[in-house]
C-alpha cells in the first residue's frame, strides 16, 4: 500500500487499516529490522485513543514512547532472564532484544496528557487528541489619522 | 471481528505460551509469556511426570472505551510438558511477574555413595 500522507480523516478505523497494511508489509520483509513486531488493540471513546499492547517480561523503564504530532513510536527492550548466563537453556521460544512500532493516527496527539501504565505484562496508551485552539477574530485597524 | 466475553472461557481462544525451558545442575526452570495473568488466574500442576501450566487472564476493555479494531485477543494460555528429570515434588516453586510465569522444579539430588563408618 503506497504511503498517504494525507490519511482519510476517520478516526481509529483509518488507523486500524494503517496498522493493517503495516503488519503486511512488515511479513513480507521479515529481513527488515531485528525488532519484533507487536500487536495493538484499540479503544476509543469521545477526544481520545486508547491503545493496548502485551509485552510480557518488560519493565516499564525498559519501555520508549515518543510522540510526535500524529506519530506514536513505542520501543524497548525484552528483559533478559536471570537464570540465562548461569543455565544451560534447553529450549528457547520467547523473544529477545528490542521491539518497535510507529503508529500513523489520523489525529495530532497531545503529548502533555499523554499517560501509560504497564499492568500484568500488558501496556496501556491513552492518547488524548491536541485540542485546537478557538478560532479567533482580528479586526481590521483603520489607518491611523495624520 | 470475533470479539468475546472474557468471563466466558469456552468463547476465547487457547494458546500455548511460548516458553523457555533452563537447566542448572541443581533445577530446571520453565519460563512461560502469560501476558494479562495474574496470581489468581494461573494454575500449575505436576502430575506423574507431566508439568502443566493454564493462565485465564480477565482483562475487560476499559470502562467508558469502545473497541475500535484489534489485531490480538487475550487467550486462555495452556501448555504441558514431560519432566524427564528425577523432581523433587515438595520443592516446586511458581511466581507469575509482568505477565512471565516461572516455574522451578527441583531436582532430586542422587544420595551420596559415601559410607559412614562408625569408630567402635
Amino acid at each position: 500500500m503506497p504511503f498517504d500522507p494525507f490519511p482519510n480523516p476517520f478516526g481509529p478505523l483509518q488507523a486500524l487499516r494503517s496498522l493493517q497494511a503495516e503488519f503486511q508489509r512488515l511479513l513480507a520483509e521479515p529481513g527488515r529490522g531485528r525488532s519484533t513486531p507487536l500487536a495493538f488493540a484499540l479503544f476509543q471513546k469521545e477526544g481520545s485513543l486508547l491503545l493496548r499492547t502485551p509485552l510480557p517480561s518488560v519493565e516499564a523503564r525498559d519501555i520508549s514512547i515518543e510522540v510526535d504530532g500524529n506519530v506514536l513510536t513505542l520501543s524497548g527492550q525484552y528483559g533478559a532472564e536471570p537464570d540465562e548466563a548461569a543455565a544451560t537453556a534447553r529450549h528457547v521460544e520467547r523473544p529477545r532484544g528490542c521491539f518497535s512500532r510507529t503508529l500513523h493516527l489520523s489525529f495530532e496527539i497531545d503529548p502533555a496528557r499523554v499517560q501509560a501504565r504497564l499492568e500484568r505484562g500488558v501496556l496501556e496508551v491513552e492518547m488524548p487528541h491536541r485540542q485546537r485552539s478557538a478560532p479567533v477574530k482580528i479586526r481590521v485597524q483603520p489607518p491611523a489619522e495624520r | 471481528m470475533r470479539r468475546s466475553d472474557p468471563e466466558k472461557p469456552s468463547e476465547r481462544a487457547r494458546v500455548r505460551p511460548r516458553t523457555d525451558v533452563f537447566e542448572t545442575p541443581e533445577a530446571l526452570i520453565v519460563v512461560a509469556d502469560v501476558p494479562g495473568a495474574d496470581h489468581d488466574s494461573v494454575e500449575v500442576s505436576l502430575q506423574e511426570d507431566v508439568l502443566t501450566l493454564r493462565a485465564r487472564p480477565v482483562v475487560r476493555a476499559p470502562e467508558g472505551w469502545q473497541p475500535a479494531g484489534a489485531e490480538f485477543e487475550l487467550p486462555e494460555y495452556e501448555r504441558s510438558f514431560r519432566v524427564t528429570a528425577d523432581i523433587d515434588r515438595e520443592g516446586l516453586e511458581a511466581g507469575i511477574l509482568n505477565g512471565r510465569l516461572r516455574v522451578v522444579l527441583r531436582k532430586r539430588l542422587p544420595r551420596s555413595n559415601r559410607i559412614e563408618i562408625e569408630a567402635r
